[in-house]
């Protein structure tokens, strides 16, 4: 009857055995926690492709099975680096009886082992690269533990041709370089501007004043901001990693490096109180001469009153669009179309309605009263 | 009666001796239980040690899963995979 149970068991290992072929299902002893003691991320063993390789080191052991324990006399390992089917490197390990044994009796259980590896990752797909285990052991057909099984040799080269046992745990790796963005190129640009972005996974751009430019993706790395018309303003490259890294980069197109100083807000109201200044104030060296006004409504009138200044006003008649009806806005571009860059300066103005103090509201003219005035 | 005294003196001397021993190892002694057994964390700490050759101050004991993890490494040893050995281990 022992023989019976002990056939049906021998019987049970050698159908998982055929039916696994290479992995641990089955087996008469395979690997247990296969662990590794370098740096990894979400299980992945962590490599830096800003170097040439990585070190790697661990331990694992190995379980026996009770129907295999008394025959047991060693199982040779190899944990290999393997990329695309070839391994590149090894560290072979072999475990004993001995190994087995805590206070004079033998365990199932192995003590764990620990191994190391230096690995090359240059210039090696690192995406279809593991770390696996290989094991193989000494069966001698005299056991009668597998039926069919009439050689004697290393297993599994006896029974599947093959040399390797492969333990079903196995390392993939994840490239941990996080390089910080750098954006390069100019800071002002009149028509357009070429920008070198490292380390990017999306590059985005943000109007931060009025609509200057819009960006062209022309290379891996390489994007064109191309200017809007003969709009001034500054607009935002926003760049954002894959690793989460973020940077951004404000370039100037087509502005001038001064300022426009005036009021932040009108009232439409066209009263001759209600003329307000303004006044371009350049810095130091820098040409400019007024050439046109644009400004985003054609309500409004401005009018030149010197080489740097101008009036702008707003006619009581401004039609306040919806859903704020007690507030607008006016965007307000000198441009000095002389040179071979047309460049210029904006603002924006707040437009309140009229309150009906002062002197009352004048009737809209319907248009420009001056012939100075205008557009 | 002064006999009887004496004896009734050291027999409330040893039971609450013997009292005080058992509740100070229920609270140092965390354990836990698998297929209906109880079993103390810190034997079964000792005991993988041993069999695996890894020091037992760097196993790290988790309730939710039992199971130890070996400190600074990616181990995972679930004491389920383990306890028929470590039943037969005497420490």
């Amino acid at each position: 009857m022992k023989h019976f149970w002990l056939f049906v068991f021998a019987f049970t290992s050698i159908i998982s055995i055929a039916k696994a072929q290479n992995d641990d299902n089955g087996n008469l002893l395979y690997p247990y926690n296969f662990a590794i003691s370098t740096p990894t991320s979400d299980g992945k063993i962590a490599f830096d492709s800003n170097q040439l390789g990585v070190g790697i080191s661990g331990s694992f052991g190995i379980v026996l099975t009770e129907l295999f324990k008394p025959h047991f006399q060693g199982v040779e390992t190899s944990v290999q680096f393997v990329v695309g089917g070839q391994v590149k490197k090894e560290a072979k390990l072999t475990f004993f009886e001995e190994d087995f044994i805590v206070d004079g009796q033998m365990y199932l259980i192995s003590k764990l082992k620990s191994f190391s590896l230096s690995i090359s990752t240059n210039g090696i797909d690192m995406n279809s690269a593991r770390l696996v285990i290989k094991y193989r052991f000494y069966y001698d057909s005299n056991w009668n533990l597998i039926p069919g099984i009439t050689q004697s040799g290393w297993l599994p080269e006896i029974a599947f041709g093959k040399p390797w046992f492969t333990h079903n745990k196995q390392y993939s790796f994840v490239d941990t370089f996080n390089p910080p963005i750098t954006i390069s190129g100019p800071t002002d640009i009149c028509t357009e501007g070429v920008y070198e972005i490292q380390h990017a996974g999306n590059v985005v751009i943000q109007n931060i004043d009025g609509t200057p430019a819009t960006l062209t993706k022309t290379g891996a790395t390489t994007y064109k901001l191309s200017r809007v018309s003969n709009n001034v303003g500054i607009v935002r490259l926003m760049a954002t990693s894959n690793t989460g890294n973020t940077a951004n980069f404000d370039v100037r197109v087509g502005l001038i490096k001064g300022r426009l100083i005036g009021p932040s807000f009108l009232t439409s109201n066209y009263h001759p109180n209600n003329e307000e200044e303004f006044e371009i104030q350049l810095d130091p060296g820098e040409n400019f001469t007024i050439t046109n006004f644009i400004a985003s409504r054609s309500t409004c009138e401005i009018q030149q009153t010197g080489p740097y200044k101008f009036k702008v006003r707003i006619p009581g008649s401004w039609s306040f669009y919806p859903p704020n009806h007690n507030q607008d806005y006016l965007r307000i571009t000198v441009l000095d179309q002389s040179g071979a860059c047309v460049k210029g300066i904006s603002k924006t103005i707040i437009i309140y309605p009229n309150q009906g103090g002062g002197g009352g509201e004048l009737p809209d003219p319907g248009g420009p009263q001056n012939p100075n005035f205008g557009l | 009666m002064k006999h009887l005294f004496y004896l009734g003196m050291m027999l409330l001397l040893g039971f609450s001796a013997c009292k005080k021993e058992n509740q100070s190892e229920k609270v140092n002694d965390e354990t836990f239980v698998l297929d209906g057994q109880t079993y103390s964390v810190s034997e079964t700490r000792e005991k993988l040690a041993k069999l695996t050759g890894v020091d037992k101050d760097e196993l790290v004991f988790f309730r939710d899963s039992l199971a130890f993890t070996q400190e600074g490494t990616t181990s995972f040893l679930k004491i389920e995979m383990f306890i028929g050995e470590l039943n037969k281990m005497k420490l």
